[in-house]
C-alpha cells in the first residue's frame, strides 16, 4: 500500500450503519478529511407518489433533505472539511461517473453481503460501482455478512 | 423475561390456531371445489343427455358438437378452477341454510340430417303430442317467440350427433299451463308450499305456489326437471346449500365491530375532530412527510372512489333491494373505524427516507409493529403475504378491472343509439312473429345481423385503441414521470366527484316527495327484506360487500397513502383517514344508491329482466332518464375516476414491489402494470378479473388479523393523543 496514497476517495453514503464504517475506512486511508467526497445519489422522483400528485414535492426538496442529513452526519461523526455532493440517477453508475468526473483514486463502498436469491433480487450498488469505476474500489464486508 | 416467554407462547398458540382453522377452510374449500366441479361436471352430461337415455328402448342421446375455443377463452377456462378455488377460501360460507327446489322443464328435440335442408322431425319423445314436424319458417317464428333453447350466441339450430352422425337439432321448451320454461320453486318452510322465484332479487312469488300434492303429480307427469344424485323417491326435488355468510365480509365486518367497540365509537366522537384537521388547523409545514393532511386524505379517496361507486352500488340495489342500502351505510359507517386503526398504524410505523419520502402501509407495520410484540415471524410472514396480494390486486382491481370497466361504459355510451336501434328491430321482429309474417322477420333479422355486425367491428376496433390510448396516458406518467398529467387528472376527480354529487341531489330533489316512503322501505327492507326470499342475511350480505369494495377499509390499502401526510401524530392521520369511508361510502355510495332507487330503475323490468343489466349500465342508464344526455357525463368521469384509480393503485404496488425487492427492477412492475391496463381493456377475462377482486380481499386477511393484534398500541396512544388535545396541547396553524 506504501505507493498508494489516494488524494481524492469517494464515499457513498446511504446514511445506514455501513456507511458510517466506510467513512471511518475512507478516513484512515486519506489522513484528511478534505480528501473526501461524499455522494449520496437519489433516484428518479417516483411520479405517482401522493408528494408528487397532491402535493409540491419537487427534486429540490429531496435535495435539500439530503443535505441536511448529510451536514447532521458531519457534524455528528466529526468530518468537518469533507466535501459533499447530492446527485440523481442509477446509484452505482452516477457514483462511478462521478469518481472519474473529479478524477478520484479509490472509492470506499460497503458492500450487503448478500447471497442466492437475496442477492438476485436485492442486486447490489457495489457490483455496479466496481463494473463501471476507472479507478480502486475498496468493497468493505459488511460485519454480519452471511 | 417472563411477559416475553407468556408473548413468545402466545404468539405460538395464535399461529398454530392460524394454521388449524387455514387448514380447515382450505379442507372444506377443497371438498367444496371438488364437489361443485362434480355439479358442474353432471349438469353437462345432463345437458348432452336425454332424461329417457335411462329407458332401455330409448334412443341414443345427442351430443351437442363443441365449438373451439379462443385462447381467450382457453386462457380464462384454465385459470378458472384455481379463482374459483380462491374464491372458495375467501368467500367460504358460514351460517348456510339448506333450501328445497324443483324446477319445471320438460323438452322436446327435434333433428334432421347435417347441411340437408330438410324439414326438423321429432327424436325424442316419440310419443310427443306436438306436430311430428317442423320447417325453418315454422322454427324462425318459435325462436322469435322464445320457445326454442339457444346457445350464448344465440343459436338454436345447433351441430350435434347421434352414434357418431353428424346431425342439426333444436330443443324446443315445453310450457306446462302458464308456468314460463324452467321455473324455480322454493319450498317456504313456513307454509309448506312451493313458491315460484321470480326473476328480480330472488324474491318469491306470493300468488304462484305449488302444494307437495302439485309437485307430486307434475314430478310423475314428467314435467319437472330430474335430480339424478336423488335417493329418495321423489327424484325431482333438488337441495342445495344457500344464502351464507362468506369468510371475507365475516372477516371486514367483524373487524370493523371490534375496533369501533374497542376505540369506543371514535368514528362518531373523533368525527368533528377530524374535519378540523382536514380544514388545515393543526397542519404543520416543519413535520416530516409528503403532502398535507387534506392532500392525502385526496389521495386515499382517489383509489376508492370509482367504479365500485358507480357500478357496485347498482349491483347492490337491483340484487338486495332498499334493504341492502342500509347494510351498505352500516359498514361504512363500522369501516371508518378500521380505517382509523389501519392509517394510524401506517403512520405510526412508516419509514421515512433520507430525503423527506415515507415508505408506510401495511407492510411496515405488520413487520415492524408485530416484531415489537415479539411476533416477528408472523410480523414478516403477515408484511410479505400483504405485499405479494396488494401488487396482484394492483395489476388486477386497480388495473385491468378499471381499464374494462371503464372501457365498458365509454363503448355502451358511444353505441348508445345503435343499441336503441337494435331494441327497436327486436321489437319489430317479435311484433311480426305475433302476426306469423316470416318474409317480415327475415327482412328485419337481416337488417338486425348487420347491425350487430357494425356494432361488433367497431368494439373490435375501439377496444385495443382504448386499450393503447389508456396504457399510453398511464405509461406516460408511471414510466415516462411526467408529473403534469397525472396531477391535472388527479386534480379534476374532486370536481367530477363534485358534479356527480350535484347531479344525484338534483334527481332526489325532483323526487323528493317520495323520499319519506324511500327512507321507510329502506329500513323495514333492511331487517325483514323481500329480497333472496327473505332472508335478512343475503341482503346484508350484498350492501356490506358492495360497500366494502368500495370503501376498501380493512383492506390496508389507504394507509400506504396517508402514511405520507405531514405529521408527527399517528392518531391525527388516523382521524382524517376515517372520513374516507365516509365520503366514498355514506356520501358517494348512497347517492347512487338513492338515484337508483328513488328513479325505480332498481326494480325496472325491461332493464334488469329484458335487458339482463347490471352494475354502471343500469346507473348509466337510471340517470340519462333524469337528465338526458347525462351518460356523457358519466362517461367522462368514469373514464376519470378509473384512470385516477389505476394511478393510485400503481402507487400502491409500487410502495409493496419497493418492500420485497427494494428500488431495483421497479421499472418490471410499471412495465407489468401497463400490460395489465392494456389486457385488462381488450378481454373480458371473467376469472381473471374475479381473482383480482379476490387478491383485494385477500390483502385484508395479514392486514386485518394484524391490526387486530397491534390495536392495542393504537388504543394507548389514542387516549394519550385525546389527552393532550382536550388540554389543548396542540399547536394551531390556523
Amino acid at each position: 500500500m506504501s505507493d498508494f496514497n489516494p488524494k481524492k476517495i469517494v464515499v457513498p453514503v446511504d446514511f445506514s450503519g455501513e456507511t458510517e464504517q466506510a467513512v471511518q475506512s475512507a478516513k484512515e486511508i486519506a489522513g484528511d478529511l478534505s480528501h473526501i467526497y461524499l455522494i449520496h445519489v437519489l433516484v428518479p422522483l417516483d411520479a405517482v407518489s401522493p408528494g408528487v400528485l397532491w402535493g409540491d414535492l419537487t427534486d429540490d426538496d429531496r435535495k435539500k433533505a439530503v443535505n441536511e442529513r448529510m451536514d447532521e452526519l458531519i457534524k455528528e461523526k466529526n468530518l468537518s472539511g469533507v466535501n459533499t455532493k447530492v446527485d440523481f440517477g442509477s446509484p452505482g453508475l452516477v457514483i462511478a461517473e462521478y469518481a472519474k468526473e473529479i478524477s478520484a483514486d479509490l472509492i470506499v463502498i460497503p458492500s450487503h453481503g448478500y447471497h442466492g436469491i437475496k442477492h438476485f433480487v436485492m442486486g447490489s450498488v457495489a457490483e455496479r460501482v466496481l463494473r463501471h469505476a476507472e479507478c480502486a474500489v475498496l468493497v468493505l464486508r459488511r460485519s454480519d455478512a452471511d | 423475561m417472563r411477559i416475553f416467554k407468556l408473548k413468545q407462547k402466545w404468539s405460538l398458540l395464535f399461529l398454530v390456531a392460524l394454521s388449524v382453522i387455514g387448514a380447515g377452510i382450505m379442507s372444506t374449500s377443497y371438498a367444496q371445489g371438488t364437489e361443485a366441479e362434480t355439479k358442474s361436471k353432471s349438469a353437462t352430461t345432463k345437458s348432452t343427455e336425454n332424461p329417457s337415455v335411462e329407458k332401455p328402448d330409448s334412443p341414443a342421446p345427442i351430443i351437442p358438437v363443441k365449438k373451439n375455443k379462443t385462447v381467450f377463452e382457453k386462457i380464462d377456462s384454465s385459470f378458472a378452477y384455481r379463482v374459483k378455488q380462491i374464491g372458495g377460501v375467501l368467500f367460504y360460507k358460514f351460517f348456510q341454510k339448506e333450501q328445497q327446489s324443483v324446477t319445471v322443464e320438460k323438452t322436446e328435440q327435434y333433428i334432421r340430417d347435417a347441411d340437408s335442408k330438410e324439414t326438423f322431425k321429432i327424436y325424442l319423445p316419440k310419443d310427443s303430442s306436438s306436430p311430428k314436424t317442423f320447417d325453418e319458417k315454422e322454427l324462425t317464428l318459435l325462436a322469435v317467440k322464445g320457445r326454442i333453447l339457444k346457445d350464448k350466441d344465440g343459436k338454436y339450430i345447433l351441430d350435434g350427433k347421434i352414434k357418431k352422425k353428424a346431425i342439426e337439432f333444436v330443443t324446443l321448451k315445453i310450457a306446462y299451463k302458464d308456468i314460463p320454461f324452467q321455473s324455480k320453486y322454493i319450498l317456504d318452510p313456513e307454509d309448506k308450499k312451493y313458491h315460484q322465484l321470480l326473476p328480480k332479487r330472488d324474491l318469491l312469488s306470493k300468488e304462484k305456489t305449488l302444494t307437495d300434492e302439485e309437485v307430486k303429480q307434475l314430478g310423475t307427469a314428467g314435467w319437472l326437471k330430474i335430480n339424478k344424485k336423488s335417493t329418495s323417491g321423489k327424484s325431482w326435488i333438488f337441495k342445495e346449500k344457500v344464502s351464507g355468510a362468506p369468510f371475507m365480509v365475516l372477516l371486514l365486518a367483524g373487524g370493523a365491530i371490534f375496533f369501533t367497540i374497542y376505540m369506543g365509537g371514535y368514528n362518531i366522537w373523533g368525527f368533528k375532530h377530524a374535519v378540523e384537521i382536514v380544514s388545515g388547523k393543526y397542519d404543520d409545514p416543519e413535520e416530516e412527510g409528503e403532502v398535507t393532511h387534506f392532500q392525502a386524505l385526496a389521495s386515499a379517496l382517489s383509489a376508492t372512489v370509482g367504479l365500485g361507486n358507480i357500478s357496485g352500488v347498482a349491483i347492490a340495489m337491483v340484487s338486495g333491494g332498499p334493504g341492502a342500502f342500509f347494510w351498505m351505510i352500516m359498514c361504512g359507517l363500522f369501516g371508518m373505524t378500521s380505517k382509523f386503526v389501519e392509517c394510524t398504524l401506517g403512520q405510526k410505523y412508516r419509514k421515512v427516507n433520507p430525503d423527506g419520502t415515507i415508505l408506510g402501509g401495511p407492510m411496515r407495520y405488520l413487520q415492524a409493529g408485530l416484531a415489537e410484540i415479539g411476533l416477528a415471524p408472523l410480523g414478516i410472514v403477515f408484511a410479505v403475504l400483504f405485499s405479494i396480494m396488494c401488487i396482484l390486486a394492483s395489476f388486477g382491481g386497480g388495473n385491468m378491472f378499471q381499464a374494462n370497466q371503464s372501457g365498458t361504459v365509454v363503448l355502451s355510451t358511444l353505441q348508445k343509439s345503435t343499441n336503441q336501434q337494435l331494441a327497436y328491430l327486436d321489437n319489430s321482429i317479435l311484433t311480426a312473429a305475433e302476426n306469423n309474417n316470416v318474409d317480415e322477420i327475415g327482412k328485419l333479422q337481416s337488417q338486425k345481423e348487420k347491425l350487430s355486425d357494425e356494432k361488433k367491428q367497431f368494439e373490435n376496433f375501439f377496444r385495443p385503441a382504448y386499450g393503447i390510448v389508456l396504457a399510453f396516458i398511464v405509461g406516460i406518467v408511471i414510466i415516462g414521470g411526467i408529473k403534469r398529467i397525472g396531477k391535472a387528472a388527479e386534480k379534476v376527480v374532486p370536481t367530477m366527484c363534485g358534479v356527480y354529487i350535484i347531479a344525484c341531489i338534483w334527481i332526489i330533489l325532483n323526487h323528493i316527495t317520495q323520499v319519506p316512503e324511500l327512507a321507510l322501505s329502506i329500513v323495514t327492507e333492511a331487517f325483514t327484506p323481500q329480497a333472496f326470499g327473505g332472508g335478512l342475511l343475503g341482503v346484508m350480505i350484498i350492501g356490506i360487500t358492495r360497500a366494502a369494495f368500495s370503501n376498501e377499509a380493512g383492506v390496508g390499502s389507504a394507509a400506504i397513502a396517508h402514511s405520507a401526510a405531514k405529521t408527527d401524530e399517528p392518531v391525527r392521520e388516523g382521524s382524517v383517514a376515517l372520513l374516507g369511508p365516509f365520503i366514498d361510502t355514506i356520501i358517494v355510495c348512497s347517492m347512487t344508491a338513492m338515484v337508483i332507487l328513488i328513479t325505480n330503475a332498481w326494480n325496472n323490468d325491461e332493464w334488469i329482466v329484458k335487458q339482463k343489466m347490471n352494475g354502471a349500465e343500469v346507473t348509466a342508464n337510471a340517470f340519462s332518464q333524469e337528465i338526458p344526455g347525462f351518460e356523457w357525463v358519466l362517461s367522462v368521469a368514469v373514464f376519470l375516476f378509473a384512470y385516477s384509480t389505476i394511478i393510485s393503485w400503481s402507487y400502491y404496488g409500487e410502495r409493496c414491489w419497493e418492500f420485497l425487492f427494494g428500488r431495483k427492477r421497479l421499472l418490471v412492475y410499471k412495465g407489468l402494470s401497463i400490460i395489465c391496463v392494456f389486457i385488462g381493456a381488450i378481454v373480458n377475462m371473467g376469472s381473471v378479473i374475479d381473482f383480482s377482486d379476490y387478491m383485494i380481499f385477500a390483502m385484508a386477511v395479514p392486514n386485518i388479523l394484524g391490526v387486530i393484534l397491534l390495536s392495542p398500541k393504537v388504543k394507548r396512544d389514542l387516549t394519550d393523543y385525546w389527552k393532550r388535545y382536550k388540554n389543548g396541547e396542540f399547536k394551531t396553524f390556523k
